[in-house]
């Protein structure tokens, strides 16, 4: 008797507990995100607000101490989000609670927030020269301004479902 | 015999006219003489004295041949336009309306009895002083100055009369001397240039001697000129040449931080070493304003009458039917244009290019970067950031930086280039380097001196130098200072040994003695010393806690020796500048001078540039997690690339599961 992938697979699985009650976001996910959503400000003061808008000229001193001291902490947050909020955001998810705008902007979100370490933390290893370096500067600066933006619309749209 | 005399005079009249047309011709020829070729011209000519007389050789062998000394005012204004090269960088200082430009080497009054080392320079470069600056019953004269400098000077400037600088071409004493950089066969003699004329105050027998067309007779203001350098026309053969060698350059600019027996183990610059000439970047026009190469010297620039001079009939032979005004205006509009293609002379302008358009916005070729064959720096894992906080000196010139700003000798100032006993690290004029200020906002590498002189200190706590040679004469008069053991003075030829408190307390006693006068201080390694009640007192501040203006020291930027890439600054990492100990931040400067070393001011860069420390320090701190931010940067970057890796091929398989089951195959 021949069998299909599908009924090999089927028949190896053993059968998955009835679904029940939406899934929420856990209390590790949502700490995470707190920091996320607290280190992007913080990030964003220093790197777009005062450094781009007000001063005019990249950071230097306190505000860059400030913005590099940050800039782990959102690395880290971002991942843990990552992990902790990717299977509520697959679009075929059916017991997340989140809207389809929610889900996109957090895809949207993780997209930029990779570029944004890729970005910040390339620089500092002896690969790019000075041509790939205003590059990164750049990517790293607009992907902060989209960022800035992409996370506070992410969480009204969470804010909006709650 | 009436017809005969009429005859006569009108031959004689006919052939003054015909003198006077060819000289006219023939002067006119010579203005305009230029060969237009890169193949150097032989300078196969005759030399002319002060007063414009050939000089000639006498027809018997047997007497002996001495005349006035060669002038370069005439002899090469034959074909050359002395008055305005005359104006030049090199010999411009003491001219009225020239911009000074960035702070540049001093000239330092160095006097080992009275132990003063005082930065002097007509330009007026803050923290120098100017001949008229020194002395107070009796104020130092541009002779005392020609004398102390002189070895090192090209002639020119101070050593002419002020005529000269009305076009009248009436020259001095001591003339801009073209051969000490243009003569290409190295048989130039500044030895003899300075130990047979200048030292002995013959400045207008020096071009001679160091040529060596004749040599100084003990008396007299003539030269005894060697017949061997003459043909049967009295005429010379000189070796010249536009693209000055490296070494006529050196005999003033050298600058050693290598010193003595260990000198050999320099390498100098890798500029020189591959092959470039100093002119290559350091160019002029025919008006000699040499280009120094500092990033703002394009906005510093003028456009000097000299060269809207020089322009004008280059722009009139173009097109005849300009006026002189409008040739004029031309002129100095394209100059003033062209100023900023000086800014590929640079180090950025070279390697990188600069943005530049013409008339017509097109780029200038030498702006685009290259220039010379210059490499384009990579700068691989270098904050742009730097590139704009940072002159590229800092990193690639002088001596790579230590915890200590290190002595350095220069030409100028130590006499390089004459012959004397061993110059060791406290020889003075005692200059530090490389002490990391920042000019503008941009951090970049200087020398500093700090000066040191007997002055009187008025009621406005001004203080003013007294000149050496009035101390040297109190100090001698009374044997303030005897002369030490032979064998010491063997030992100490530049008598640099510090002086000690004893000491300056007799001689500001001795100075003190004249009480008409104004109170008698000391100032050295950032100090002044005065007398109280009898006793020496020492302050580093004035009365308002605030650094004694007069004893501040003078710092000038410098860009040689250039180190290879791998020789930076930064070239094994953040840390050789971000870190706790970086000389660039924490480096010390101690202010040197006629006390013992560890009696002079000592300050960290960052406090020399009015940095704060808790800043710096800090930031240095944080470098420490550096690698720590890497990795937890990298490792998240990987959690969200393989989250964004994973979900995004599960979406990617539920689509196509679903075209697939759309299409109703299993």
């Amino acid at each position: 008797m021949t069998m299909t992938t599908d009924q090999i697979i089927q028949k190896s699985t053993p059968p998955r507990p009835p679904a029940s009650g939406p899934l929420r976001i856990t209390f590790l996910g949502q700490l995470a995100y707190l920091v996320l959503f607290a280190a992007t400000l913080v990030l964003a003061a220093t790197g777009v607000f005062w450094a781009w808008l007000v001063q005019g000229k990249p950071m230097h001193g306190w505000v860059l101490m400030i913005h590099a001291a940050f800039a782990p902490v959102f690395a880290v947050a971002l991942a843990v989000v990552s992990l902790t909020w990717a299977d509520r955001a697959r679009f075929a998810c059916r017991r997340s609670l989140q809207r389809a705008s929610a889900r996109v902007l957090f895809w949207v979100l993780l997209l930029l927030g990779l570029t944004m370490i890729l970005s910040g933390v390339l620089p500092m290893t002896p690969i790019f020269g000075t041509d790939g370096q205003v590059a990164l500067y750049l990517t790293h600066r607009y992907c902060g301004m989209a960022i800035a933006v992409v996370i506070v619309l992410h969480l009204l749209s969470l804010i909006r479902v709650r | 015999m009436r017809s005969h005399q009429s005859q006569s005079a009108w031959l004689t009249v006919q052939m003054t006219a015909i003198a006077l047309v060819l000289g006219a011709a023939q002067t006119g020829a010579k203005e305009n003489l230029k060969t237009e070729s890169r193949a150097p011209y032989l300078h196969h000519i005759p030399l002319r004295d002060n007063q414009g007389s050939l000089i000639t050789m006498p027809k018997s062998t047997t007497q002996p041949w001495r005349g006035n000394p060669y002038s370069t005012a005439r002899s090469c204004s034959e074909c050359h336009d002395y008055s305005r090269i005359g104006n030049g960088w090199h010999f411009n200082a003491a001219r009225e309306g020239v911009p000074a430009g960035r702070s540049g080497e001093p000239w330092i009054l160095t006097d080992p009895l009275s132990h003063t080392q005082l930065p002097m320079s007509y330009r007026g470069w803050k923290g120098t002083f100017k001949p008229s600056d020194v002395g107070i019953e009796s104020k130092m004269t541009d002779a005392d100055f020609l004398n102390a400098f002189a070895h090192h000077l090209p002639g020119g400037g101070v050593g002419e009369p002020a005529k000269a600088d009305e076009r009248t071409l009436k020259p001095g004493p001591f003339q801009v001397d073209c051969l000490i950089c243009h003569e290409a066969s190295g048989h130039y003699s500044h030895e003899l240039r300075y130990m047979d004329a200048l030292k002995g105050g013959k400045l207008a027998q020096a071009a001679s001697a160091a040529a060596g067309f004749g040599t100084v007779p003990l008396s007299g203001p003539q030269i005894a000129y060697d017949r061997r350098r003459f043909d049967s026309e009295s005429k010379v053969s000189v070796d010249l040449t536009k693209s000055v060698h490296n070494e006529r350059c050196y005999y003033c600019h050298t600058a050693n931080t290598v010193m003595g027996e260990e000198k050999w183990h320099s390498d100098r610059d890798v500029h020189v070493r591959a092959g470039m000439l100093c002119v290559d970047c350091h160019r002029n026009g025919e008006e000699h304003m040499i280009v120094r190469g500092y990033e703002d010297e394009a906005t510093q620039r003028i456009v000097t009458p000299d060269m809207i001079n020089l322009r004008i009939p280059q722009l009139m032979r173009i097109n005849p039917s300009l006026t002189k005004e409008q040739a004029t205006t031309l002129a100095e509009n394209e100059l003033r244009a062209e100023r900023s293609r000086i800014r590929s002379l640079t180090c950025r302008g070279c390697h990188v290019g600069v943005d530049s358009k013409d008339e017509n916005g097109q780029r200038f070729a030498a702006d685009m970067g290259g220039r010379l064959g210059a490499p384009r720096p990579l700068h691989r894992g270098l904050p742009p950031l730097h590139l704009e906080k940072l002159s590229c000196t800092a990193c690639h010139s002088g001596p790579r930086p230590e915890a200590e700003a290190q002595p350095v000798q220069t030409a100028m100032n130590h006499k390089l280039g004459l012959p004397g006993q061993l110059r060791a690290e406290n020889t003075p004029p005692l200059i530090v380097q490389p002490v990391f200020l920042r000019v503008g906002d941009v951090i970049t590498p200087h020398r500093m001196v700090w000066p040191t002189y007997w002055g009187r200190i008025n009621k406005e706590g001004v203080i003013v130098p007294i000149t050496p040679a009035e101390i040297d004469t109190l100090i001698n008069d009374k044997s303030l200072l005897p002369d030490p053991p032979a064998e010491e003075q063997a030992r100490d030829p530049y008598m640099a040994r510090p002086l000690t408190d004893e000491q300056i307390t007799k001689i500001l006693s001795a100075l003190a003695e004249d009480r008409t006068k104004d109170q008698p201080v000391f100032v050295t390694a950032g100090l002044v010393f005065r007398l109280a009640d009898g006793k020496l007192h020492v302050q580093s501040k004035d009365k308002d806690g605030r650094e004694f203006a007069a004893a501040r020291p003078y710092a000038w930027p410098f860009a040689h020796d250039v180190r290879p890439a791998g020789q930076s600054l930064g070239a094994t990492g953040c840390a050789e500048c971000h870190s706790k100990d970086s000389p660039i931040y924490f480096g010390t400067v101690t202010a040197r001078g006629a006390v013992d070393f560890d009696r002079g001011v000592r300050k960290a860069m960052w406090e020399l540039r009015g940095d704060d420390r808790l800043v710096a320090s800090t930031f240095a701190w944080t470098f420490v997690f550096r690698p720590m931010l890497k990795y937890v940067s990298f490792a998240s970057a990987v959690v969200v690339a393989g989250v964004l890796l994973y979900y995004g091929l599960m979406g990617l398989g539920a689509i196509t599961c679903r075209a697939r089951n759309q299409q109703g195959r299993p």
